[in-house]
């Protein structure tokens, strides 16, 4: 703004040098060459060894107007060399102008009468243009994009020195008698201060609150912001401020200020209690007026007499204020915020710090999907408060999507003056098993300054379709852990230890004891069978005699006539020796087995012939006695005679097995 | 005839010895061991972790063998947050009864909360096999199996005897029989010294390192965080043989490690 305004800038150098034997230099310079119609041109006229200097005879400007100066500058040095003392001593003068047209012009040369002699000055040609050439060139430096705070905060300052040294320049000819006395050193603190504005001071933890950092100041300066307040116990969030920086003017106490804006942000406690906003310092140089008129500040100053005498100097036009640069250490006071806890009362289960006022929203970007795929659910807080301080959401999902913390990203869209912006809660979903899920309505509360209460809102459920992947199985899925362990076990105490039977002697007992019953088994078998044998042996070796025992009975039968009785005992010799002979029972006994088994045993077939006709004729005879004492005499002698050949033949074989076993 | 009844005879007789026997497999408990049981379980119910564990602890004196005691000291010792304590129970509870699924959960996530686990290397498939045949069935199931296969082998000798040309091929499955008596006796034997000694350790202490050789100034290979198992191979003064489940072999102090 000050630099859309024409100012010049001419300097006027006096200066009165009374060492012997050094040259008078007296020179001018401008700042620029070639400025714009817009800009400032400053003119500074040296006059470097030149004590005693009176008269000082400013040029004509054509072509500027004055707007600021002239402002004197003394200054002076030693220097020893070859054992030679120089003190070489220089006042100088500038002038701050303003180009009224285009063109090119020549300032005229400065004269000033130095022992009596005039010296003069040399001319400077500087160019006029169209427009705004110190803009540009301010631009250029600028770099948007420098981030550095320091970097930034120095060239803001630079710009600032500038700017105020036009500002002044420009308040100068209108102001310089009123203010002349307040702009004077022991005023300083009244002329220069950093102030902190904020809008509350009194906020709900978590309540946005605005603080701005402010330079005032009603002098030219360099300064350099030394501190930045560190702003603990808040979440900050800063307002971008303009850069170039840009003064605004304000009005403190009847009195016209130039405000800078230093730093601005919002502030969202992160505590109740009483919290500070610490100070923001900065150091540097403030130019600060010193009036000549009435009263020489260069009245012990050997050099400084041709400002008494000097005419331009007397003029109330041209009041002979020189300045001086006075070093100043600036400190804003510390601001104490008294932050209120939130109500405890009503406050929802699902409240996670949010304060302001928010909506949500809740997507998923692929609503069926496979085991093997993986999907990303979005739940998204906008609005205005603060979003850095909201807490993670109290979500439950169905454990079988596998859904794990969230990646969470903030984003500050606006900061007009409330920061708005919005939190993303991405959540990746790798489910596990297949099947239709919900994803539950996601609630948020917050608390509402404004209406003093706390709201709840939620998102829309969201439906999610988990179908078989390639890789899904059912070991898979069980092999996922499960969320908590299991419970102890607390059945009845079942006492001691599983013993092994292996450890035991009764174990290997059962090996003895099974193995002794089967031995015994053994030979219980053994015995049976040996008697079995020796009972067949015995009957065998009887049964020759048994079968003359009948056959003498039949004999006596014979003479007694009883010729039934004589029949059956022939019949069970026959019978009863062919059973014990052969070891079958009688009952199992027939012609037609007997006649097998003899034959097995190698009997010949004629003695096999003749015991079944012998056997049948018994039988005949039982049933129908018939023949005569004759015939039965011969039926006994038969059955005397096949006995007899049985035995032979039976007892050799039974004697060739025994040899062959 | 009276050779098939005298033939059963054996069979009868050696269930009603196994029958005997069956009843000394369980011995008495005293009832303070109850009471112990009770109150621990109590205290656990009540989130009384601390208190649990006194009780726990106190029953492990006259059951060290018991599966469900040392599934929930395991527990107990998971809900204190003491790692290695806790694996180290959930292994020996699973020793004891390897066929629990519950411990295997509980054990699974007991080991999720090991600091830097190792990585674990799953051995060669019949190494796996082997394990889990051996895992099978229990020692008692093998050494009844095999005093049946032994009971198969004398009928068969019985048999073979009082039938003779009767029972055909019997020296066939007399060989079989006897075959199937030596695999089942090896498997006993075998199942009974995993039993005995499950050659396991879980470390307790999370300063524990692998080292080189066995001596205190061994060159370190490895740290091994809290409850990791390790497999034992041997003994040298203070320090074990043992296998980290990364497969690497080294020395570790034996007090710093506890047996499953």
């Amino acid at each position: 703004m000050i630099w859309k305004g024409l100012v010049g800038s001419v300097v006027l150098l006096l200066l009165h040098i009374c060492t012997i034997a050094q040259e008078i230099v007296f020179s001018a310079q401008v700042n620029t060459q070639k400025l714009g119609l817009k800009d400032q041109l400053q003119v500074t006229y040296t006059l470097s060894n030149a004590p005693g200097a009176t008269n000082f005879q400013a040029p004509s400007f054509s072509g500027f107007s004055i707007v600021g100066g002239p402002y004197q500058s003394n200054s002076s040095s030693i220097s020893i060399i070859n054992g030679q003392t120089r003190q070489v001593s220089s006042v100088s003068l500038s002038y701050v102008l303003e180009p009224i047209k285009t063109g090119s012009f020549t300032i005229p040369p400065a004269r000033v009468e130095v022992n009596g002699k005039t010296v003069s000055s040399n001319t400077v040609t500087v160019q006029v243009v169209n427009g705004s050439l110190m803009q540009e060139r301010m631009n250029q430096r600028t770099d948007p994009f420098d981030d550095d705070p320091f970097t930034a905060m120095r060239r803001y300052q630079q710009q600032l020195r500038q700017q105020m040294m036009q500002q002044r320049g420009r308040q100068q000819p209108q102001q310089a008698n009123s203010e002349a006395d307040g702009l004077s050193e022991k005023n300083i603190d009244k002329n220069i201060f950093i102030k902190v504005e904020v809008d509350k001071t009194n906020p709900y933890q978590g309540e946005q609150i605005t603080a701005s950092y402010k330079l005032y100041t009603r002098l030219p300066m360099s300064v350099n912001l030394t501190q930045l307040p560190s702003l603990n116990g808040f979440w900050s969030q800063d307002f971008q401020i303009p850069n170039p920086p840009k003064a605004r003017e304000e009005i403190v106490n009847g009195k016209k200020y130039q405000v800078f804006l230093l730093k601005k942000s919002a502030l969202f406690p992160q505590q109740s209690g009483t919290l500070e906003l610490d100070a923001a310092k900065a150091e540097g140089i403030v130019r600060v007026l010193q009036q000549v008129k009435g009263h020489n500040p260069f009245a012990d100053d050997p050099f400084s007499s041709f400002f008494m005498d000097d005419p331009f100097f007397n003029e109330d036009a041209f009041i002979g204020y020189n300045y001086k640069d006075v070093k100043v250490k600036l400190s804003s006071m510390p601001i104490k915020i008294n932050v209120k806890p939130l109500p405890t009362l009503n406050q929802p289960g699902s409240f996670t710090g949010a304060v302001g006022t928010f909506d949500v929203k809740a997507s998923v970007d692929k609503t069926i999907l496979s085991t093997d795929d993986a999907a990303t659910l979005t739940f998204t807080i906008s609005g205005s408060g603060n979003l850095k301080l909201i807490g993670n959401p109290k979500i439950n999902f169905p454990s079988e999507l596998g859904i794990y913390d969230p990646l969470i990203t903030d984003t500050i869209t606006g900061r007009n003056p409330a920061i708005t912006g919005s939190k993303i809660f991405t959540y990746s979903i790798n489910p596990q098993t297949p099947g239709d899920f919900t994803i539950p309505a996601i609630p948020l509360a917050y608390y509402d300054v404004h209406s003093g209460s706390y709201k709840v809102i939620k998102s829309d459920p969201v439906k999610i379709k988990v179908v078989a992947g390639k890789n899904y199985s059912n070991t898979i899925a069980s092999q996922k852990l499960p969320g908590d362990i299991h419970n102890i076990y607390t059945g009845s105490w079942n006492g001691g230890s599983r013993s092994l039977a292996v450890s035991h002697i009764w174990y290997w007992l059962l090996y003895a004891i099974v193995s002794a019953v089967l031995t015994g088994l053994i030979l219980i078998h053994r015995r049976q069978e040996a008697y079995a044998e020796n009972t067949a042996l015995l009957k065998n070796k009887k049964a020759n005699k048994v079968a003359w025992k009948r056959l003498s009975a039949a004999r006596k039968l014979l003479t007694q006539q009883k010729h039934k009785e004589f029949y059956e005992e022939i019949s069970k010799a026959i019978w009863l020796y062919l059973s014990d002979k052969l070891g079958i029972p009688l009952a199992h006994l027939s012609k037609e087995n007997v006649a097998l088994e003899l034959s097995n045993k190698n009997v010949p077939i004629t003695q096999i012939e003749r015991v079944r006709s012998i056997v049948l004729e018994c039988e005949m005879a039982l049933y129908s006695p018939i023949g005569g004492q004759q015939q039965r005499q011969h039926t006994l002698d038969e059955a005397v005679a096949i006995i007899s050949e049985l035995e032979n033949v039976l007892k050799t074989k039974n004697i060739a097995l025994q040899h062959v076993g | 005839m009276w050779v098939n009844i005298r033939l059963k005879h054996p069979i009868r007789l050696a269930v009603l010895i196994l029958l005997c026997f069956a009843g000394y497999d369980n011995p008495g408990w005293s009832q303070q061991d109850t009471d112990l049981w009770n109150k621990a379980n109590a205290f656990y119910s009540h989130k009384q972790y601390d208190s649990a564990l006194v009780y726990y602890n106190a029953l492990l004196r006259d059951a060290p063998g018991n599966a469900f005691l040392h599934y929930n000291l395991g527990n107990t010792h998971y809900r204190l947050n003491n790692v290695g304590l806790s694996v180290l129970h959930y292994e020996k509870s699973l020793h004891f009864d390897p066929d629990n699924q519950q411990v295997r959960d509980n054990l699974k996530l007991a080991k999720a909360r090991i600091q830097n686990p190792l990585p674990e290397i799953t051995p060669i498939f019949f190494v796996r096999w082997w394990d889990n045949l051996l895992l099978l069935f229990s020692p008692n199931a093998w050494a009844w199996f095999t005093l049946l296969v032994f009971i198969v082998i004398l009928a068969t000798i019985y048999y073979r005897v009082t039938l003779k040309d009767k029972f055909t091929n019997s020296g066939r499955w007399l060989s079989a029989a006897i075959i199937v008596f030596i695999l089942s006796s090896l498997m006993t034997w075998f199942t009974f010294d995993l039993a005995d000694d499950s050659g396991k350790a879980v470390v307790l202490d999370p300063s524990a390192t692998l080292v080189e050789t066995p001596q205190l100034s061994g060159k370190v290979m490895n740290n091994i965080p809290e409850g990791t198992l390790l497999e034992v191979y041997g003994q040298q003064g203070s320090f074990l043989n043992v296998k980290l489940p990364n497969g690497r072999m080294g020395w570790v102090q034996s007090n710093l490690v506890a047996k499953v």
